[in-house]
């Protein structure tokens, strides 16, 4: 086994927290709720009740008690199930309502979800975002008409931490008649997030996001959301999403957003966020890619002068990622297009996704190591001498609006 | 940038009496600038800098040490292949390769840089 290096992907996946470990440990014993919670006796119902407790734990969460869940494979499936099974319905009913909302920062599971809804005749219309990377409410005014059907907003960035706007934007949605979908997988079990008060219809979650385990995730609807099934099978879930509940994942997943990181864990990986960047932006020429009160969780900054295949391949070694993890696609990321950043400097972008269990020691190493690295790559590169010389960012990436530089 | 281990890498320390040429652009997402000092029986020094993949700082180094001691009408005959095979850049990298080749044109073309 090779030596690793600190864990810096928190963004594209988390460890098992040991406490979840434990709780599905429980539950998957001769003695914990392993069999199958459809079963009418009283082993079954053991494991009923204990996928009961841990949607009421995920539903608590989210103050959203008083909405139905349903349980998935994860944050895909949720957003699949929310865009097309929602579209579907909304089919099946003849609504006249066919125009889908997205921003274009959304993950592919969104936006691919969406796409395939134009088989559906939906027309969608993926919504620019600002050059800070948050969707501004006048843009989505402007596209809201009542002929939508769905609005899907994520609520954290996944490759940048931007936190959208909810608050602002959710009353748009409202008064539109529309649904709103809020992709949470990447702010669910790090930022409070409350359903009601938001008045959100789809609330899609990826326990592995969160210190659960993978393969798990769920979708919370508003009972007044009608949803048609993607998958045909038993009577499972009301026949929404059919198959044999795994209940140890759900008991996990349950757990985990019940230990969701609270106010002093923010507060201690914001000053971890803080003292990298600060290290970082001390070797000059770095783009901030999102804005200063993003998530605690994620830093993404770009390098100029630096070329991006030269550095992800000085970097391999480092549990960092460019781009997101889940595209698995080569070229510049589509979310920092969005923001207008220009290819080469998009393309030199480091993602560093921090967590739980991330120290100060962490973040020591990591600056060292991409300083090194950066430095290194600068001292051959004819683009940052013309830098240091007095050419300007824009002008060497041409570019008219001026990333942010930190 | 230079010194005794250095691998023909990064700019001149002084670029007065060197020629230099440009290959690629930034919005090309490669750029590869090629360093020579000339004296009156060939190449005494090459550098190369480059804003490329890690294949192209590989072929640009082969090519900084090859072409040490060679008469310009040497250099003039290196090309992006040759380069490419002898270093074993993959086929993706060819195009690294032939900006090298590129940037070295450009220098042999280009008049002395002057200044400090």
């Amino acid at each position: 086994m090779p030596s690793m290096t600190p864990y810096f992907d928190y963004a594209a996946t988390t460890p098992l927290d040991p406490r979840v470990e434990e709780a599905m440990r429980r539950a998957s014993t001769l003695a914990g709720a392993f069999a199958n919670p459809s079963s009418e006796h009283p082993a079954g119902r053991l494991a009923a009740a204990a996928v009961e407790h841990a949607g009421e734990q995920v539903q608590r969460c989210l103050n959203a008690l008083d909405y139905q869940l349903t349980w998935t494979s994860g944050a895909t499936e949720s957003n699949n199930l929310a865009i097309l099974g929602y579209g579907m319905a909304q089919v099946r009913r003849r609504s006249a309502r066919r125009r889908l909302l997205v921003t274009a920062t959304e993950h592919a599971a969104v936006l691919s979800a969406a796409e395939a809804a134009e088989g559906l005749g939906f027309a969608v219309e993926r919504l620019p975002v600002e050059a800070d990377g948050r969707l501004a409410p006048a843009t989505l005014k402007a596209a809201l008409g009542d002929d939508v059907a769905l609005v899907s907003i994520g609520h954290v960035n996944n490759e940048t931490g931007v936190i959208q706007p909810l608050a602002a934007l959710a009353p748009l949605i409202k008064a539109s008649g529309a649904r709103f979908h809020i992709d949470a997988a990447q702010g669910a079990g790090r930022l409070p997030l409350d359903a009601a008060a938001l008045g959100a219809d789809l609330i899609s979650l990826s326990a592995h996001k969160f210190y659960g385990p993978k393969g798990v995730g769920a979708l919370v609807h508003h009972p007044a959301v009608r949803l048609a099934p993607l998958l045909h099978g038993g009577g499972q879930q009301q026949g929404l999403r059919p198959g044999t509940l795994p209940v140890s994942l759900i008991v996990g997943q349950g757990e985990a957003l019940a230990l969701a990181d609270d106010e002093v864990e923010r507060a201690r990986q914001y000053a971890l966020r803080e003292a990298l960047q600060n290290r970082l932006t001390a070797l000059t020429g770095v783009v901030m890619n999102g804005v200063a009160d993003g998530s605690p969780h994620v830093l993404n900054v770009a390098f100029a002068g630096v070329h991006g295949d030269a550095l992800r391949s000085r970097l391999a070694d480092l549990n960092v990622s460019f781009g997101s993890a889940c595209s698995g696609q080569a070229g510049a990321s589509h979310v920092l297009r969005a923001m207008a950043m220009p290819d080469a400097l998009a393309d030199a972008a480091v993602r560093f996704s921090i967590g739980r269990f991330t120290t100060m020691a962490d973040v020591e190493f990591i600056a060292e190591r991409v300083a090194s690295d950066v430095g290194a790559l600068r001292a051959i590169s004819p683009v940052w001498r013309e830098m240091r010389a007095g050419r300007k960012l824009s002008d060497v990436y041409g570019v008219t609006t001026l990333p942010n530089l930190a | 940038m230079e010194d005794e281990k250095d691998q023909g890498l990064g700019a001149p320390r002084d670029p007065t009496g060197w020629k230099h040429g440009v290959a690629g652009s930034v919005r090309d997402n490669r750029r590869i600038d090629c360093w020579l000092k000339v004296t009156e029986v060939g190449i005494r020094a090459a550098r190369f800098e480059v804003f490329a993949s890690d294949e192209a700082q590989r072929g640009a180094a082969w090519a900084a040490q090859w072409l040490r001691g060679q008469t310009v009408e040497e250099a003039e005959r290196l090309t992006g292949l040759a380069i490419a095979e002898a270093t074993g850049l993959a086929d993706a990298s060819r195009s690294d390769a032939l900006c090298i080749e590129d940037a070295l044109r450009a220098a042999l073309a280009a008049p002395l840089t002057e200044g400090g």
